[in-house]
């Protein structure tokens, strides 16, 4: 594992490299294989953490699988109030679904994300949504957020090391985290 | 990550044998998996059942295998469930063998939940309860206290002659609790007065 480093204005956590998205098929397709459909995964965040790996019948192979490693608490105290990213493993492809509501009280706001990748690292979609007061902002993109800098030129929801071809989950998920953050704070 | 073999076990659903075969597999998932408890469920409905494992707090660091009973679906939900969650959660020397649900049989509908675990000495955990959702009254017992329930005759009312509790087969224990549940619809079709 590699420790990515991070902008040093005290607001982002070191965290390791994991599985970049576009392997995860590579661990998924001996699973849809063995058991003839698609699965999930799903790591939740809330009142009720967990995760868990659903298949449609039980798998007679190992199951080797890198679960993302979400740490609830911290992104509770982020401040969502309930989150859930759902990996849809089909062969060859990974869609990441994340759905959560970022903030406590009226004012919260509604969050959603997609990003579907095959094996070869062609993104077939790739969309940021966010519902504030009851109104749909202008809809971005992981790849757009990527992008965006602050004045000094570091990547203001990103890290360093983050490419766009290497994302994995939990990169993922730490950018859409902040960017919401800032919303919600805007 | 690291490979396992569970002693005994090939990976295939788990068919007549009892929990205490499991205590060895179990531990043999549970270190593997690089968890404590390897939760799975197997959550029956009718044209949608699904097979979970479930991580609280941990996600495994190892490999995971499954080790679950076969389970007779068909049979099982035209008893009157309209959904059955089979549980079966592994850790090293440990497995508790669980069973929740809803059933209807009119015109009782019930909440079911069942809890068995298994340590190398015999079973440390046994637990049934029952609610009546009509008048949410629960009732609780034990899957000992049922299989010593008699018939007139003296025969087991639930269980068969020769069944040994401690030394049952997964398939062997719903098959009872089936029984109990069902009679206990007919027991209590009139709402008692208290």
């Amino acid at each position: 594992m590699t420790v990515l480093r991070s902008p040093r204005d005290g607001s982002y956590v070191e965290r390791e490299a994991k599985v970049p998205l576009h392997e995860l098929p590579n661990w998924g397709n001996p699973l849809v294989s063995n058991t003839g459909a698609p699965f999930q995964v799903r790591v939740s965040v809330g009142a009720k953490a967990r995760s868990f790996i659903r298949f449609s019948k039980i798998p007679t192979i190992p199951v080797e699988f890198p679960i993302p490693e979400i740490e609830a608490e911290r992104y509770s105290m982020d401040g969502w109030d309930h989150l859930a990213i759902t990996l849809q493993m089909e062969k060859d492809t990974v869609s990441l679904d994340l759905q959560g509501g970022f903030g406590r009280d009226e004012n919260a706001l509604i969050v959603r994300a997609q990003l579907v990748r095959n094996v070869l690292g062609e993104t077939k979609q790739d969309v940021v949504t966010v519902e504030k007061d009851g109104a749909p902002l202008q809809p971005t993109s992981v790849f757009d957020l990527l992008q965006v800098r602050t004045k000094s030129g570091d990547p203001r929801y990103a890290r360093f090391s983050d490419e766009y071809p290497k994302l994995d989950v939990e990169g993922i998920a730490a950018m859409i985290t902040r960017y919401v953050k800032e919303l919600r704070g805007a | 990550m690291s490979t396992i073999q569970p002693t005994q076990l090939d990976g295939s659903p788990i068919v007549e044998l009892p929990l205490s075969a499991l205590l060895q597999p179990a531990t043999d998932i549970a270190k593997a998996a690089g968890i404590d408890t390897v939760r799975q469920v197997g959550l029956y409905r009718k044209g949608d059942s699904h097979f979970f494992f479930e991580f609280e707090n941990h996600v495994p660091q190892g490999e995971l295998r499954a080790l679950f009973p076969a389970m007779e679906l068909e049979e099982l939900l035209a008893e009157g469930w309209e959904y059955l969650a089979v549980e079966l959660h592994l850790s090293v020397q440990k497995v508790t063998f669980g069973l929740r649900g809803k059933y209807f049989r009119e015109p009782v509908p019930l909440e079911f939940n069942f809890t068995l675990t298994q340590g190398p000495s015999g079973y440390v955990k046994d637990q049934i309860s029952i609610t009546d959702l009509r008048i949410d009254e629960t009732e609780n017992t034990t899957f000992k206290d049922i299989m010593e329930i008699r018939l007139k005759s003296g025969d087991p009312k639930y269980a068969g002659s020769n069944d040994v509790y401690g030394a049952l087969p997964i398939q062997r224990i719903v098959k009872i609790l089936n029984r109990f549940v069902r009679d206990w619809t007919v027991s209590h079709r009139i709402i008692e007065r208290h």
